[in-house]
């Protein structure tokens, strides 16, 4: 018998009767050495927020002002499509904002903290897509609590540029005739659009005819590009900078060693107010890698993070997701500051740091 | 209409479907059902992150399976160098109780190879990928997956004295 026969045969004598075990990748906490402390320690933190409650005497915004090194509150999408304002200290909830939201739509606060931009499930997929792709809309509500409003239809993954004027998203893929392109809505121009897009309500600055996967847009900090990421398979995927202005695209490195290091992609522009720097994560393989998106150079990499889902202005603390059979899955708080990671709640899906009032650039 | 599925029927359905194949992928990469189950629960929590963004998720799942399970193998190696880490280094004695001694032999030489090696063979000759696909789940060159099957085979054909 040959050796690759040999190895067949071995190989499926190894797994023969090897069955998935019941579905239940909901994560969970693992156990607790000490659950009696844990609870002792829960209990007196119940406590001293109940009497910080009652001695602030109303409910407004149960969060004093942040003496931390990032926002005391983020807004976050549950598994259950809720979106929710939480405490960034802890992750506990202060308030239901809205309900039936698609958790992996995406989500953005504006720069002045005051309004959230979330994908809410319009459909369950277009008629005669073979792919079943949810079709959503985004839909503006204030933090402060109120009336959820549409901002455009067949769309995703609403970003808030840094000037709070335009809002970035992209199309739904065989729904709309916008296709996936990345698509930029200017919030100061006027009243908004109730219908399918059309042109009529912004620029479509971008047709990617040619592109698929699009996703993971990111503003610079100069308001005017927008980082995206793509891919054509079987290659894996690319970083892009739409310059929204212009508009042109500029891909970062393709070379096959980048190209392998970003292949499953969510991006985010990090930092500096001059030079735009674009950090590239890889998700499986923990890696943030810095780039120059005008040369498509990169610059550090940086091992830290899971996926990282929001960044805050400074680009100095993050809110990722991670899941590792060490770690409850779910969003964890990283800072530059502290270098290890804080656990929020494993029912929150995604998440997006809350600007400070009055701390807008 | 609104519905608050948010993905959960579609990631039931590819796993109903996918699972099963994953897990014994994954049981080949880390000799180890226990840890494979996790990886494939594991890698199932990640794609549900990204439907509707990722255009082929069961390539995106075999992926992420082959990149868990290095990570686990990795940690494995950690353990061995620092005994007191409750990382399993050996999988459970009676997982290859049903084996012939020729097939535990082979087993055995297949989990010697390195990493990238063994990938390779479990991909092309249990999987029964084709070389372009096996390129993009490891997110290599054809010419590489040429060379690690090659390599890996002659290793076998050594170690097993044919």
């Amino acid at each position: 018998m040959t050796v690759e026969r040999r190895l067949r045969d071995a190989m499926q004598a190894r797994v023969e009767g090897v069955d998935a075990p019941t579905m239940s990748i909901r994560p969970e906490r693992p156990r607790r050495v000490w659950p009696a402390v844990a609870a002792g320690f829960a209990l007196i933190v119940v406590v001293a927020i109940v009497v910080a409650l009652l001695a602030s005497g109303h409910d407004d915004d149960p969060i004093p002002p942040a003496s931390t090194p990032y926002p005391s509150r983020i807004v976050a999408v549950t598994t259950d499509g809720r979106v929710i304002l939480a405490s960034s200290k802890d992750g506990h909830a202060l308030r239901t904002l809205a309900s039936g939201a698609l958790a992996g739509g995406g989500l953005a606060v504006s720069p002045d903290g005051r309004t959230v931009y979330y994908a809410e499930i319009e459909q369950a997929y277009c008629p005669g897509d073979p792919e079943r792709i949810p079709v959503t809309r985004i839909m503006s509500i204030p933090v402060q609590g109120g009336t959820p409003e549409e901002i455009a239809t067949n769309v995703r993954y609403p970003t808030v540029s840094p000037d709070g004027r335009y809002l970035a998203f992209t199309g739904i893929p065989n729904c709309s005739d916008a296709g996936q392109s990345v698509l930029v809505k200017d919030l100061y121009a006027g009243a908004r659009s109730r219908g399918p897009y059309d042109g009529s309500w912004g620029p479509k600055v971008f047709a990617g005819t040619t592109l698929r996967g699009v996703g993971g847009l990111s503003w610079a900090p100069d308001s005017r590009h927008v980082l995206f990421t793509w891919f054509d398979a079987p290659g894996g995927q690319y970083t892009g900078v739409l310059d929204t202005r212009a508009p042109n695209t500029t891909f970062l490195d393709t070379s096959p060693r980048v190209k392998a290091k970003v292949d499953t992609t969510l991006c985010c522009y990090q930092g500096t107010r001059d030079t735009l720097v674009a950090t590239v994560i890889a998700q499986d393989r923990e890696h943030t890698w810095t780039a120059d998106p005008r040369s498509g150079r990169l610059l550090d990499h940086l091992t830290c993070c899971g996926t990282v889902v929001s960044t805050d202005r400074a680009g100095a603390a993050f809110l990722t997701y991670w899941t590792d059979p060490t770690h409850p899955g779910g969003i964890y708080r990283w800072t530059l500051a502290d270098r290890h990671r804080v656990f929020l709640g494993s029912l929150l899906f995604t998440a997006a740091w809350v600007p400070e009032a009055g701390a807008a650039r | 209409m609104t519905t608050a599925d948010d993905g959960w029927g579609e990631l039931a359905a590819l796993y109903r479907e996918h699972a099963r194949l994953l897990v014994r992928l994954a049981v080949l990469l880390v000799d180890d059902v226990g840890i494979a189950e996790e990886i494939v629960q594991d890698a199932f929590v990640l794609v549900h992150r990204r439907l509707g963004h990722v255009e082929r998720p069961v390539a995106y799942l075999r992926t992420t399976v082959v990149n868990l399970s290095r990570s686990r193998l990795r940690r494995r190696l950690v353990a061995r160098r620092h005994p007191g880490l409750v990382e399993r280094d050996a999988p459970a004695a009676d997982e290859r109780v049903g084996l012939r001694d020729d097939q535990r032999a082979v087993i055995t030489a297949l989990q010697r190879l390195p990493r990238r090696q063994r990938e390779v063979l479990v991909l092309r000759y249990w999987s029964e990928l084709s070389e372009d696909e096996i390129a993009a789940t490891l997110g290599i060159s054809n010419g590489s997956v040429k060379t690690h099957a090659h390599r890996g085979m002659a290793a076998l054909e050594q170690e097993l004295g044919t």
